[in-house]
């Protein structure tokens, strides 16, 4: 998005251009199988749904607050979904590559280390991962009988979020680990990311 | 002892290039399991989950999505546009114009990258061909981007009330005059520019009807601020509730007014603006399980009776905090650098009965510095892309406007009345 106008005797008017191009309804991922491209569709999907959700809570609850009342289902309800959209835009970040990490040290590599380093990375966190599957469906289970205070539904629907997408960032991490095994370099793999 | 150990192997494992969150977890695993803490390892994970829940995280997304509607809605040009029908007659004008659209633009997004990209991609090919090089238009941008994290909806502004527990009224408008300062402090380095190079001597005067048009044109970006503000302010809603206001007024001034995006482009940026969240409010919930081992392990104890012995004057430790962080940022951004410290600034701060809320403006400013100290951060990246310039020429043009920075940073460290005196007085 270039101004063309904003010169010495440019008026206000000159410096208004035309509305950006128009792009496509999802950001673009890495090439993947069908079914985990699928996977991957259905949590932007999730994501955007989950969100357009939380934003309507979120206001319905400014407009009551205007009148002097309160939705305290809409606060609870909000925090439930918090912790959806947050472990599933964590998957959706591992897919395309997006996570926060330090790489200023590792992009000074050779090909080869680089190689070696982003295996060992991806073996780290699939191991992190597998750990959080694991004790995250014990804490599930562990929590069903316990219920959230003003929705009277199992606590563990919250606490379930922690393995389902773990679970489903592990296979884009494997997915990732197999590119490296492959070859394919930090670039190939993931764009301009 | 345990608490070097901590870090170090936190450092060294982050410094591999793991992400922030696994290094995070990893590391707080890793001393339980092998250090034989005996620990459960199941409150690690729930500590984990319970720092991303809180209902007044919901506002990062929030704050994101509005910086992003407003971005590609069009408002960054109609903001250039009144700045440039103002100040755009003094000289080094174009200079001025960037750093007081940068300044309102960060009023509305709170966000250093989306305050950059937005009037980086109007002005610096402006100033190009007005003469000025691409080091320093570049440079100015990385730096002026920077002042949204001092506005009211600064998203680390944010974080940092989450973790501290201050008030987000009182933190918001601890931020406005180190803003202003800093501005100012940039403007004076832009106007010597222009005036030093020869290159920008100031356009005519716009008259008064090219005003109207500008103001007119920009009033409905330029009324939300002033809302966000005083609702703030007022009492009248929460940040989160502030945060879903302007996700309402973002969308309704970007497709029914400006119409520059339309609906089919709320679902790309819902998921860029949620997806960018949770990479931030992951690394917070691991934090979160860190945190949870420094407790139970009484390391924050540890490290105040350090400071207490170090640093005697409440000036000794910011001086340090100061150094610390301006090293840090030389490797990580803000948010993360934020996410890391803060929880072990806490319990020194409180030692020497340092405010809080001054705390907060003064580590966000020394994180902001990190956005654009060379070789690496986020708006000089940006910067960079848009004025096609190079890190070596945009680091020699970087010069005057980081000593500006530095002075101003000593000024907000060493001056606890600048932070105080808007929130003393409003509240």
């Amino acid at each position: 998005m270039i101004s063309p106008g904003l010169h010495q005797h440019a008026s206000a008017d000159d410096l208004i251009q035309a509305r950006p191009a128009q792009r496509g309804l999802l950001p673009p991922a890495p090439p993947a199988p069908a079914p985990l491209r699928l996977i991957g569709d259905a949590v932007d999907w999730s994501i955007i749904g989950i969100g357009a959700v939380m934003i309507v809570l979120v206001f319905i609850n400014v407009v009551m607050h205007s009148f002097g009342k309160d939705m305290a289902a809409t606060t609870e309800m909000c925090e439930l979904l918090m912790v959806w959209v947050t472990f599933l835009g964590g998957a959706a970040a591992a897919r395309r590559g997006v996570h926060m990490a330090i790489t200023e040290l590792i992009d000074k590599l050779g090909t080869g280390p680089r190689r070696l380093m982003d295996l060992a990375i991806s073996a780290a966190s699939a191991a992190v991962l597998a750990s959080l599957v694991w004790y995250g469906w014990g804490i599930t289970v562990a929590g069903w009988t316990n219920r959230l205070t003003v929705l009277d539904i199992p606590m563990s629907l919250q606490y379930l979020a922690l393995p389902v997408a773990s679970f489903i960032t592990l296979l884009f991490v494997l997915w990732d680990g197999l590119q490296i095994l492959r070859g394919r370099s930090h670039q190939e793999r993931f764009g301009c990311n | 002892m345990f608490a070097l150990a901590l870090f170090a192997v936190f450092f060294a494992v982050a410094l591999a290039g793991l992400p922030l969150m696994y290094s995070l977890l990893a590391t707080t695993v890793g001393f339980i399991v092998v250090g034989g803490l005996g620990h459960p390892l199941t409150s690690v994970y729930l500590s984990y989950i319970g720092g991303v829940e809180p209902f007044i995280l919901i506002a990062v997304p929030l704050f994101i999505f509005a910086g992003e509607l407003l971005s590609e809605g069009g408002v960054g040009r109609r903001i250039v546009n009144f700045a440039h029908a103002l100040l755009g007659w003094l000289p080094g004008g174009l200079g001025v114009v960037t750093v007081a659209s940068c300044l309102m633009f960060g009023g509305v997004s709170g966000s250093a990258i989306a305050d950059t990209a937005a009037i980086g991609s109007m002005v610096i090919p402006a100033m190009v061909k007005q003469g000025y090089s691409r080091g320093f238009a570049a440079a100015l941008l990385a730096v002026a981007g920077t002042l949204a994290l001092l506005m009211p909806l600064s998203i680390p502004f944010l974080v940092y009330a989450f973790i501290s527990g201050v008030s987000m009224r009182q933190l918001s408008m601890a931020g406005i005059v180190p803003a202003l300062v800093m501005a100012v402090a940039l403007i004076v380095v832009c106007i010597w520019y222009g005036r030093k190079s020869g290159c920008d001597n100031g356009r005519e005067r716009s008259t008064l009807p090219q005003i109207w048009f500008a103001t007119k044109d920009a009033g409905p970006a330029l009324l939300m601020p002033i809302i966000i503000i005083g609702g703030i302010w007022s009492g009248l809603f929460t940040p989160t509730e502030a945060a879903s206001i302007a996700v309402v007024y973002g969308l309704c001034i970007s497709i029914f007014l400006y119409k520059d995006i339309g609906w089919h482009d709320l679902p790309r940026l819902i998921l860029k603006a949620f997806s960018t969240s949770a990479t931030v409010m992951l690394v917070i919930g691991a934090t979160g399980a860190l945190a949870w081992l420094i407790t139970v392990e009484q390391v924050a104890a540890q490290l105040a009776e350090w400071v207490r012995v170090v640093a005697t004057e409440p000036w000794m430790f910011l001086a340090m905090v100061n150094v610390a962080l301006l090293l840090l940022g030389i490797f990580i951004e803000p948010l993360p650098a934020m996410l890391l410290t803060v929880p072990l600034l806490l319990p020194m701060a409180n030692a020497l009965n340092i405010d809080l809320i001054h705390l907060g403006v003064v580590v966000t400013a020394n994180l902001a510095l990190a956005l654009y100290t060379p070789p690496v951060g986020g708006t000089l990246f940006v910067a960079a892309k848009l004025a096609d310039a190079s890190i070596g020429e945009i680091t020699r043009a970087l010069v005057p406007l980081f000593a500006a920075s530095l002075v101003v940073l000593g000024i907000i460290t060493f001056v606890p009345s600048m932070t105080s005196v808007v929130y003393k007085l409003l509240f």
